[in-house]
C-alpha cells in the first residue's frame, strides 16, 4: 500500500482517482486543488507517490512539480495529462517526473505507470 | 677450435658449471683456489656420496648438467669411481676429468674402462691441469655449439611439421588424376565431407555432390580447368550423413616437378556458415519486405540507415530514403509534430534511464497523414542511440472505424424514429414543408432552425443536426456583418442543401425500415370503448337539437384523437438522460408527476416539443458542475422536476430544477448590451418583468455557444408556441437555488 497524494483543480477527477487508486488497495492520504496547495501537503505528508495534473489555474502542475523536486530530490511524481499536452508532458519527464497517464484514467493504466515506478506494487 | 693461452681458455671456461669432490681438506681449499682462476660456478662435495649427490641436486635444481666434474679417486663413503659409474648412469655424456694418486693404476684402468678419458696425476701442477682443461673445454665447446645447431634444425622441423599439420587439418583440400578420381585429401576434407579418406581416394568428387548443385556448375569447372585456367566459385557439397556445406573452392590443374600436368588440386574455404547467416538475412529481408510494414532505424542526426524494407518507401512515394532526415519525411507538413519529434528525440538522447526514454518515446507523434494515407507510427529504442520507426497503413482500419461508427450512429436514428412513427412522419412533413417555405423573417426563420435542430438531435439524426448547427453559426456571422438581407440569407440556405442531407437519412430509414414505413399514414390506437361509446351515442341520436347532439359527437370524434399528455412530455427523460451524459452534468432521472390518464388534442404538441429548450437550458446553464455543487453544499448530482396537474379547465405544468437559477442582473445587462431593451426601459421594470426577458430573442447567459444551447432563440420560440395555445408563463427564481417555469394552458381553446 502506497500513501498518495492527489492534485488536480477537477473534483471529479480527484474523487475519481481516489476512487479507482484506493480499489487498488493504497490510500489517498491528501487532496490537493493548486499546484500551491500541493507543495504545502506534499511537505506535510511527505508521500510516496503524487498524481500531478498538468495544467491546473494559478500555478500548474510542471512548476509544483519543480518545487517539490527541488526541495525533495527523491519525490516520486507521476503527472496525469490531456492529448495534445506531450510537450508538457516531456518537460516534466526532464524535470523528474516518474512517469504520466493519458486520460481518460482507467485502473489498468494507473497500475501500469504505478508499477514501474514501484515495481512492487504491481497489481495481478 | 683451438684455443691459445690461459687468457682465451678462461674466457670460454668462466660459464662452465663444475661440480669439484676432493675429501682432504687442504687438497681442496688450495685447489679451489686455482679452479676460481678459470670457474665462476662451482660446486664443491667432501666425498663420493656428497658428490654424487650434489650432482643429482644440481640436475634437479637446474634441470641440465653441470660441465664438468672434477673428483679425486681415493675417498671414504664413496669413492671416485663408484660416484663415476652413478654418474654415467644418470649421463653417458658427462665430461669427468680424474685425479688419481700414481698408485691407483687399477683403478684408473677400470675409470678408462667405464669411458672417462681425462685424467690428471697427483699432485696437481698448474701446467698439466691446463693442458688437460684445454682438451676438455674444447671439447665441451664442441659438442655445445653442434647441440644449439640441433636444437635449431629441430625447431625448424617442428614447426614445419606443425605447419603440414595445420595444412592437413585446417585447408579443404584435394587433388585428383587427369580423369578426376581422388588421389588426395586432407584431414579437413576428411572431416566435413564425413568421409574417411579412404572411401574418397579412387572414387570421383561426385559423392559428395549435392542435388542442390546445377550441373551446369560441374560443367563450367571442368571446362575452365580443362582449359588449364582456375575455376573459383562456391558450391553446395553433401555430406556423408546427408547433411550439406558450402565451401568457397579454388580449383587448378596440378602439374608435378617436371612440369607434367598430373591431374587437379582444390582447396576450400567452409563457409557454410557464412551462408547460412546470408540465406538467413534473405529471409528475415524477405520477411521485412513482405511484411506491408514500414521498417527503418535513424541515428541521432535523425539520418535514416541504408537498411530499411521496401514499405517504406511506397509509403513516402520515393526511390530512395536512405540518409534522409526522418523528421522531414514524416512531419514536413506538420510544424507541432516535427517540434515534438525533434524535442522528444532530443530529451532521449540526453536521458539516461531506459524507462524515461521509453516514455519520451510514447509520446511521440502516433499517426499521421503521408501521401493521403493514414499511418500509424511506432517507435523503439536500438543500441548505440539508434531508433526504429515501424510504418503500418491504417487507411483501411480507419475507414472501417469511421463506418463502424456512422453505423452504431445510424443504429441510434432507426430505433428512435421507429420508437415513435406518427412523431417522426409529423416532423418529417413540418421540416419538409419549412424547407420549401420561402423565409419571410429572419427571427422566425432562425426559431425553426433551432427547434429542427433540437427536434433533430432527439432522434439522433447527427448529420442533419450539424448541417443545421453550421447554418445557424453562418447565419449569426452573417447577423454580426449586419449583412442580413433575405437574399443572402436565402443563399446561405440554400448552400447548405438541408434537403439533401436530410433525404441521405430518409434513404437510411428506408432501405432499413422498408419502403412503406414514412408513407403510410399515420396510425392511432384508440380505445375500444370509446368508439363504442360513440357508436351507441349515434345510434341513441334523438331528432330534436341534432344540431348540438352533431356537435357532441364531432367533439368526441376529435377527443378519440387525443393522446395521453403525460406519453408526450415522456421523450424528455431520455432527452435529460442523452444531454446530461454530453455535457458530462450529473442529474438524477427526470421524474414526470401528473394523471397518466389526461389526454390533450394535438395542438399540444408543438408546444411540448418546444419545451427542448427549457430542458437543455436546465442542464446547461441551471445545473452547476459536481465541483460547484459540492462547494455551494448541494446534492453533487441535480435534479429536474416535470409535474402537472388539471386546474379548472387548464393544465398547469411545472418544470424546476435545483440548480444555479437565473443571474437576472447579468440578464439584463445582456439584454441592454444587445438591445433589446433600452437602460431606461429595464430601470422601469420590475423582477418579473426583468425575468420575462429571456423569452427575448438573442438573448443568452451563457457566453459560448455549443450545439446543445446558447444561440438565446430556444426559449422565444417556446414563448410563440406558448401563445398559440393562449397559454401564460411565470417563472420562480431563486438565485442559487433554482428556478421553476410555471405553463398555465388552457385544455380547450376553442
Amino acid at each position: 500500500m502506497l500513501n498518495i497524494l492527489v492534485v488536480d483543480d477537477s473534483l471529479i477527477i480527484r474523487k475519481t482517482l481516489t476512487a479507482q487508486l484506493e480499489k487498488m488497495g493504497h490510500k489517498v492520504i491528501a487532496q490537493a486543488k493548486s499546484g500551491a496547495e500541493a507543495i504545502e501537503l506534499y511537505s506535510t505528508h511527505q508521500p510516496d507517490l503524487v498524481t500531478m495534473d498538468i495544467s491546473m489555474p494559478e500555478m500548474d502542475g510542471i512548476v509544483a512539480l519543480q518545487k517539490i523536486k527541488t526541495e525533495y530530490d527523491a519525490a516520486k511524481i507521476i503527472m496525469v495529462t490531456s492529448r495534445g499536452e506531450e510537450k508538457l508532458v516531456m518537460e516534466s519527464l526532464s524535470i523528474g517526473a516518474r512517469g504520466y497517464i493519458l486520460k481518460p484514467i482507467t485502473i489498468e493504466k494507473l497500475d501500469a505507470t504505478i508499477s514501474k515506478v514501484y515495481p512492487e506494487y504491481k497489481n495481478d | 677450435m683451438n684455443i691459445n693461452n690461459i687468457k682465451d681458455l678462461a674466457k670460454y671456461s668462466k660459464s662452465l658449471k663444475i661440480l669439484y669432490v676432493e675429501d682432504d681438506y687442504k687438497a681442496r681449499e688450495a685447489t679451489v683456489l686455482m679452479l676460481e682462476n678459470f670457474f665462476d660456478n662451482i660446486v664443491v662435495a667432501v666425498d663420493g656420496d656428497d658428490g654424487y649427490e650434489k650432482y643429482i641436486n644440481y640436475y634437479k635444481l637446474n634441470n641440465c648438467y653441470v660441465d664438468l666434474v672434477i673428483s679425486d679417486i681415493n675417498m671414504p663413503k664413496m669413492d671416485g669411481t663408484e660416484m663415476c659409474k652413478l654418474i654415467l648412469t644418470h649421463n653417458k655424456d658427462q665430461h669427468i676429468l680424474m685425479i688419481s694418486a700414481y698408485n691407483d693404476s687399477q683403478r684408473l684402468q677400470e675409470l678408462l674402462n667405464m669411458g672417462v678419458s681425462n685424467y690428471i696425476h697427483k699432485p696437481l701442477r698448474i701446467d698439466n691441469f691446463l693442458e688437460v682443461l684445454q682438451n676438455i673445454i674444447e671439447d665441451i665447446v664442441t659438442i655445445k655449439s653442434k647441440e644449439k645447431e640441433l636444437t635449431e634444425i629441430e625447431q625448424l622441423n617442428n614447426g614445419l611439421d606443425a605447419l603440414v599439420d595445420s595444412f592437413d587439418s585446417y585447408v579443404i583440400a584435394s587433388r585428383t588424376d587427369l580423369k578426376g578420381n581422388i588421389t588426395y585429401v586432407s584431414k579437413a576434407y576428411e572431416i566435413i565431407s564425413g568421409y574417411k579418406s579412404s572411401e574418397l581416394i579412387g572414387n570421383s568428387h561426385n559423392i559428395v555432390r549435392h542435388p542442390d548443385t546445377p550441373s551446369i556448375v560441374f560443367k563450367d569447372i571442368w571446362e575452365t580447368i580443362q582449359n588449364g585456367k582456375l575455376w573459383v566459385g562456391e558450391i553446395k557439397n553433401l555430406k556423408k550423413d546427408g547433411s550439406f556445406y558450402w565451401v568457397s573452392a579454388n580449383i587448378a590443374p596440378y602439374y608435378d616437378k617436371n612440369k607434367n600436368h598430373v591431374g587437379y588440386s582444390a582447396i576450400r574455404v567452409d563457409i557454410t556458415s557464412q551462408k547460412a547467416l546470408t540465406i538467413l538475412n534473405n529471409q528475415v529481408n524477405d520477411l521485412l519486405n513482405n511484411a506491408g510494414q514500414g521498417f527503418l532505424s535513424f541515428d541521432k542526426n535523425m539520418k535514416i540507415s541504408e537498411s530499411f524494407s521496401k514499405e517504406c518507401l511506397s509509403i513516402f512515394n520515393l526511390e530512395n530514403i536512405y540518409n534522409k532526415n526522418i523528421n522531414e519525411l514524416l512531419f514536413s507538413d506538420a510544424k507541432v509534430k516535427k517540434e515534438l519529434f525533434e524535442d522528444g528525440i532530443k530529451r532521449t538522447l540526453n536521458e539516461d534511464e531506459d524507462m524515461i526514454k521509453e516514455m519520451f518515446l510514447s509520446l511521440l507523434p502516433d499517426e499521421h497523414i503521408i501521401n493521403q494515407k493514414d499511418i500509424k507510427i511506432e517507435y523503439r529504442l536500438l543500441k548505440d542511440d539508434q531508433f526504429m520507426i515501424i510504418l503500418t497503413d491504417i487507411t483501411n482500419t480507419k475507414k472501417l472505424e469511421k463506418k463502424l461508427k456512422r453505423q452504431n450512429q445510424i443504429q441510434k436514428m432507426i430505433v428512435s424514429v421507429a420508437s415513435d412513427k406518427n412523431d417522426f412522419i409529423e416532423l418529417k412533413n413540418n421540416f419538409e414543408m419549412f424547407l420549401e417555405k420561402p423565409i419571410i423573417g429572419l427571427k422566425d426563420f432562425l426559431r425553426s432552425i433551432h427547434t429542427f435542430k433540437g427536434v433533430f438531435a432527439q432522434k439522433e439524426m447527427v448529420n442533419i443536426v450539424n448541417r443545421l448547427h453550421a447554418l445557424e453559426t453562418s447565419i449569426n456571422v452573417a447577423v454580426q456583418e449586419d449583412d442580413t438581407t433575405i437574399e443572402h440569407i436565402t443563399e446561405l440556405f440554400k448552400n447548405h442543401d438541408l434537403k439533401s442531407i436530410f433525404d441521405i437519412d430518409l434513404e437510411i430509414i428506408n432501405s432499413t425500415l422498408g419502403d412503406c414505413f414514412l408513407t403510410t399514414n399515420s396510425n392511432l390506437n384508440i380505445d375500444i370503448n370509446k368508439l363504442e361509446d360513440l357508436k351507441s351515442k349515434i345510434e341513441h341520436l334523438e331528432s330534436k337539437d341534432m344540431h348540438l347532439a352533431l356537435k357532441e359527437i364531432l367533439y368526441d370524434f376529435e377527443k378519440i384523437k387525443y393522446e395521453s399528455f403525460h406519453m408526450m412530455l415522456n421523450s424528455y427523460i431520455s432527452v435529460v438522460r442523452q444531454v446530461s451524459k454530453k455535457l458530462n452534468k450529473k442529474i438524477y432521472p427526470l421524474v414526470i408527476e401528473g394523471d397518466t390518464n389526461l389526454n390533450v388534442s394535438s395542438a399540444f404538441k408543438p408546444f411540448i416539443k418546444s419545451l427542448i429548450h427549457i430542458f437543455n437550458n436546465s442542464i446547461d446553464h441551471g445545473i452547476e458542475d459536481m465541483e460547484t455543487r459540492v462547494e455551494c453544499g448541494k446534492d453533487e448530482v441535480g435534479t429536474i422536476v416535470c409535474k402537472y396537474q388539471l386546474v379548472d379547465d387548464n393544465i398547469q405544468l411545472s418544470i424546476s430544477d435545483n440548480g444555479a437559477g437565473i443571474d437576472v442582473e447579468n440578464l439584463s445587462r445582456n439584454a441592454v448590451k444587445k438591445n433589446i431593451v433600452s437602460q431606461e426601459r429595464l430601470d422601469s421594470m420590475n423582477m418579473k418583468e426583468k425575468l420575462m426577458l429571456i423569452f427575448e430573442d438573442r438573448l443568452t447567459t451563457k457566453d459560448k455557444v455549443s450545439l446543445t444551447s446558447g444561440r438565446g432563440v430556444g426559449l422565444s420560440s417556446l414563448k410563440s408556441e406558448l401563445e398559440k395555445l393562449d397559454g401564460i408563463v411565470e417563472i420562480n427564481n431563486n438565485l442559487g437555488y433554482g428556478v421553476e417555469f410555471i405553463f398555465t394552458l388552457p385544455l380547450n381553446k376553442s
